[in-house]
């Protein structure tokens, strides 16, 4: 087995579109805004080992944890990778793209 | 010999049969983004943050663009200047020029993705993409940067 492609991230660019998100204002009960959720998807050229790699840079998270965040795009397609205020989440979502990894932001 | 080496605050590249040519070819490739209309590798590295939100999406394309294709300049000039070093054997990457080459080579690999038009899995073991000179750079990239990727995370290991 080519240890490399085992470690090909995959899902189609192409038929995994962001899904829409028309999601009402948010707010939970006490009032409170619930933040922004920066999600990335699965791409089917990234390395798996990349996406680790980038979760562990951009957020700090353990290696477990970045494992299960890439694990999750890989198998579901996409995986909430950190929630924050909305200017925050987008900064976030910029280093990301830095990377080249596709990410979006939707509301929590 | 492998590619990298992890040295206590550098990583030392050492080139190694076609890593040279194949890193010069992705420069050039890079380079050439754009120049063609239509074409998918603009469109890959070009993601919408909001991509269901038109208002949204210009006010971020307004604010990060504009530094996100500053910062991918800049990334690139510094692999162009390793890539130069390198001419004359091995290099010291300190952090910033090896987080450089590793996202040059990322873009990249989506970019030559995008043009071979991969849409799922399983495209290493495509044997229609074993002649495509296109494809044969996206193979020998993908290993470059696995080897990069195993030294980078090296260092952040505790």
């Amino acid at each position: 087995m080519d240890p490399i492609r085992t470690r090909t991230a995959g899902f189609s660019a192409a038929t995994i579109a962001p899904e829409r998100t028309d999601a009402p204002e948010v707010e939970d009960r006490a009032g409170h805004d619930r933040g922004w959720n920066v999600v990335v998807w699965n791409d089917p050229v990234n390395l798996m080992s990349y996406v680790v790699l980038v979760f562990r840079r951009i957020f700090g998270y353990s290696e477990e944890k970045a494992t299960r965040l890439m694990l999750e795009v890989h198998h579901e397609g996409r995986s909430i990778v950190s929630t924050a205020p909305r200017e925050k989440a987008e900064i976030d979502c910029y280093t990301l793209h830095r990377y080249a990894l596709w990410a979006t932001i939707e509301r929590a | 010999m492998p590619r990298f080496k992890v040295l206590a605050d550098r990583i030392e590249m050492r080139p190694v049969g076609d890593d040279l040519m194949a890193l010069s070819l992705m420069q050039e490739m890079l380079a050439s983004l754009g120049e063609e209309p239509d074409d998918p590798a603009v469109e890959r590295l070009s993601v919408a943050a909001y991509p269901d939100d038109g208002d949204a999406q210009s006010e971020y394309e307004r604010l990060m663009n504009p530094e996100l294709d500053r910062q991918r300049r800049m990334d690139r000039d510094a692999v162009a200047s390793v890539l130069k070093a390198a001419e004359s054997g091995s290099v010291d990457l300190t952090p910033p020029e090896a987080e450089a080459l590793l996202m040059v080579l990322n873009e990249a690999r989506l970019a030559l993705g995008a043009r071979l038009g991969i849409v799922e899995d399983g495209w290493g073991s495509d044997e229609r993409r074993t002649s495509d000179p296109v494809a044969l750079l996206l193979r020998y990239l993908t290993g470059y940067q696995d080897d990069l990727i195993r030294a980078l995370a090296k260092r952040i290991e505790p």
